[in-house]
């Protein structure tokens, strides 16, 4: 029997230009690929590295700031034990003080129309600001008139009585601070 | 043609470890990513346990001064037990400026507490509305640890009855 054998490259010439070309764009897309690796781990290991480093940073300051939290909130506490009560008592000398008589005799300056007498008036310091008095007026439509701006300031009428062209009324309100 | 093969070889092999290195180099930058999440909630953690040292240091500041604040408020504002006659004098000359006399006034002395003594003043004066604001002014505006407690006005037929009282406050 005759061996027959086949060059199958017989005729196959690879042409050394095309094969340049892509042999080049092959080692251009490994390289790239290649410098985008290490760029990229590169970047990673820079973030890492910072990061440890601020990681570092921030447990030693916690740490500090644990023991001096803890330093401080003791001494506030003995601090608290000596001076506290003094100073509630101070600070409410201090809101005793700052009330004002005069702003709540201008607010019922400014309140008062010319037709209402006030007969007896009380003003009290305290936080509320409690204000009681006796007046009088000579028509029922000043009256309302003087409820009417009262109203939002917590008005109770205690007694209202009418005689012939007079109407007498106890009343009080409360004028705090935050609403002079 | 063996050169051409082992140069393709070579060629493809270094394509496929740039490729798997690039791969590993992505996954690894999404697994970073994953965990950024983390970081950021302890990072959150240790702003916040920052923000309540810094109270607690603005707090201990504060107390560490109080004693010398406290200290000077004493001094400017409580009437020592010398300047009393200093402060009843004071309350005369401004009755006599709004044409006030100084007539009935009571002093009554209170217990003391935290290093202070309570007085009450009364007294009642009598006079026209506009001169009897003028002294609560007067009285108001002064430094001194003394404010007045209530004050009853009654109308009279031309003039106002004030009904004062008043509380100061005397340093041991």
């Amino acid at each position: 029997m005759k061996k027959n054998n086949y060059n199958l490259a017989v005729g196959r010439k690879i042409r050394p230009g095309a094969f340049a070309l892509r042999a080049g764009l092959l080692l251009l897309a490994s390289l790239l690929l290649g410098g985008l690796t290490v760029a990229n781990l590169l970047r990673l290991q820079q973030k890492d590295r910072v990061e440890k480093s601020e990681t570092g940073q921030r447990a030693s300051r916690q740490k500090e700031m644990d023991r001096l939290g803890g330093l401080r909130q003791q001494e506030i506490a003995a601090w608290k034990n000596i001076w506290l009560s003094e100073l509630t008592a101070v600070n409410r000398l201090i809101e005793r003080k700052s009330f004002s008589f005069i702003a709540r005799l201008d607010f019922l300056e400014r309140t008062f129309s010319p037709g209402i007498r006030i007969r007896q008036l009380s003003l009290v310091n305290d936080v509320r600001g409690q204000v009681a008095m006796t007046i009088s007026a000579q028509s029922l439509q000043e009256l309302f008139a003087l409820y009417k701006k009262l109203a939002p300031y917590d008005l109770v009428i205690s007694s209202e009585t009418q005689t012939p062209g007079d109407y007498q009324v106890n009343l009080s309100f409360v004028i705090s601070n935050e609403k002079l | 043609m063996k050169n051409f093969k082992i140069a393709v070889i070579a060629l493809l092999a270094l394509f496929a470890i740039s490729a798997a290195g690039f791969l590993f180099s992505a996954v690894y930058s999404h697994f970073q990513a994953l965990s950024l999440q983390h970081r950021l909630a302890r990072l959150d953690a240790f702003r916040q346990q920052e923000s309540a040292f810094q109270k607690v240091s603005a707090e201990h500041a504060d107390w560490r001064k109080l004693p010398g604040e406290l200290k000077e408020f004493r001094k400017n504002r409580i009437i020592s037990m010398d300047d009393l006659a200093v402060f009843r004098r004071d309350l005369n000359s401004r009755l006599d400026n709004n044409g006030f006399r100084g007539t009935n006034i009571s002093l009554q002395f209170g217990a003391s507490q935290n290093r202070m003594q309570k007085v009450t003043i009364g007294f009642t004066l009598n006079g026209g509305y506009r001169e009897l604001k003028k002294f609560i002014f007067d009285m108001e505006k002064a430094p001194k640890m003394h404010f007045f407690e209530r004050i009853v006005f009654s109308n009279g037929a031309e003039t106002v009855t004030g009904a004062f009282s008043m509380e100061a406050y005397l340093g041991e």
